[in-house]
């Protein structure tokens, strides 16, 4: 489940919902055959048939579902290391060509969210760590607020990994915030002095 | 120019550093142990057990110059640097007049700042930095000395070392006084102006030397 834009992902409940929704239909479809009671000859004729193709065509559905179902979960599965890697080629791309990220690190999440991204490696957030170590990206590119609202999130039996991954990442952005602070006040200071 | 480009064996004072690993009190949030801290020497002093605080750290990549005197730097000793910063907006004045106006007044006058002019074939020296003595840190030599040419950027020549010594010099020896005590309570009122000070602390230094303000 999502905790920072829940009213615009598709996740497990939404696929859950679609799989209620074809089920009640077709045993709303199940039920009005029972009580079809029609003179017309037309419809008396092609009611089987027509029932045949309803029933064939909702097998096929019904399995359809369970694969897409299977290959969401499957899909689902390998969205943290698909997001790790994206993350990981932009990082290399900002080292390589010292242009800036375009999307923020939550913009980028955000959307993952949406198709059921739902962890983070800690991987990832030491990834993240030791481009700002080594300055490659500027700690604004990273929302504090986020970090510390997807921590929020996990769950008690979180592995110590993530956490630890995590308060690296926190630790190193106010050191970066710190020093922002320190260089804005030799900026100041030395402005001061050259305008006397 | 005054760079000299080639790695040397050893470190001497003035020697320009890159990739150094910087750490300083701005990387470390004080306020978050003073409490810890404040409570182990009360603890102390009633005689109950300290307990242990720890501080994670990680160094910050820095550009420095070397302030030791070059005879310190040995196998063993404790490098101090200063950092080499640079301002996001050119602090110079686009005009001429002005720009030689300012250098020299960092050169010749001021005891917080070194300027380092610009050499294009330096990667790091692309645009003019300022040397900040109040960013001190110290890495030991042993750290750097196998290494050099992974850290050495570039070495002034023989006088513009002399410059930066006697900038050392003049750091470290300079007057320590309130430079309010000379003033008149007018000069004062501009000077707080200039300098942004608190005039509760104003008031307050001046207490000390019975004036009024």
């Amino acid at each position: 489940m999502s905790v920072f834009q829940q009213d615009v992902i598709i996740n497990d409940d939404i696929v859950k919902d679609f799989s209620q929704q074809i089920i009640a239909g077709y045993s709303q479809i199940e039920e009005s055959q029972k009580v079809i009671t029609t003179t017309d000859p037309l419809i008396t004729r092609f009611a089987p048939l027509i029932k045949i193709a309803i029933n064939f065509f909702l097998k096929i559905l019904s399995k359809i579902r369970n694969k897409i179902i299977h290959a969401y979960y499957n899909f689902k599965e390998i969205l943290p290391a698909l997001f790790d890697s994206v993350i990981e080629g932009i990082l290399k791309y900002v080292n390589r060509t010292k242009k800036p990220i375009l999307l923020t690190f939550t913009q980028i999440y955000n959307i993952f969210e949406i198709v059921g991204l739902e962890e983070i490696y800690p991987e990832t957030f030491e990834k993240i760590s030791a481009c700002l170590q080594w300055k490659i990206i500027s700690s604004n590119w990273i929302d504090l607020f986020f970090l510390q609202s997807y921590k929020e999130t996990l769950l008690s039996n979180v592995s110590s990994d993530v956490l630890d991954a995590i308060k690296n990442l926190i630790n190193i952005i106010l050191m970066h915030k710190r020093e922002e602070l320190d260089n804005k006040k030799f900026e100041e200071e030395l402005s001061i002095f050259l305008s006397e | 120019m005054i760079y000299l480009k080639d790695i040397p064996k050893s470190l001497e004072q003035g020697d320009i550093c890159w990739n150094l690993p910087k750490i300083s009190p701005a990387q470390i949030n004080f306020s978050l142990i003073k409490g810890f801290w404040i409570k182990n020497i009360k603890q102390a002093e009633s005689g109950i057990p300290r307990e242990p605080i720890t501080l994670e750290i990680q160094p910050s990549l820095s550009c420095g110059v070397i302030l030791t005197q070059s005879c310190d730097i040995r196998s063993g000793s404790v490098i101090l640097f200063a950092e080499l910063r640079e301002k996001e907006e050119d602090p110079f004045s686009p005009k001429l007049k002005g720009r030689l106006n300012q250098i020299t007044k960092i050169l010749h006058t001021d005891t917080r700042f070194h300027y380092f002019p610009i050499d294009n074939s330096i990667e790091i020296l692309k645009v003019q930095k300022v040397l900040d003595f109040m960013t001190l840190f110290l890495i030991p030599y042993d750290f750097l000395k196998d290494d050099i040419k992974n850290f050495f950027i570039a070495r002034l020549i023989s006088d513009a070392q002399k410059v930066l010594c006697e900038k050392i010099s003049r750091f470290f020896t300079r007057l320590a006084f309130d430079d309010i005590m000379f003033l008149t309570n007018e000069e004062i009122k501009k000077y707080i102006k200039i300098h942004n000070l608190d005039i509760g602390e104003v008031r307050e230094t001046l207490s000390k030397f019975n004036r009024d303000f």
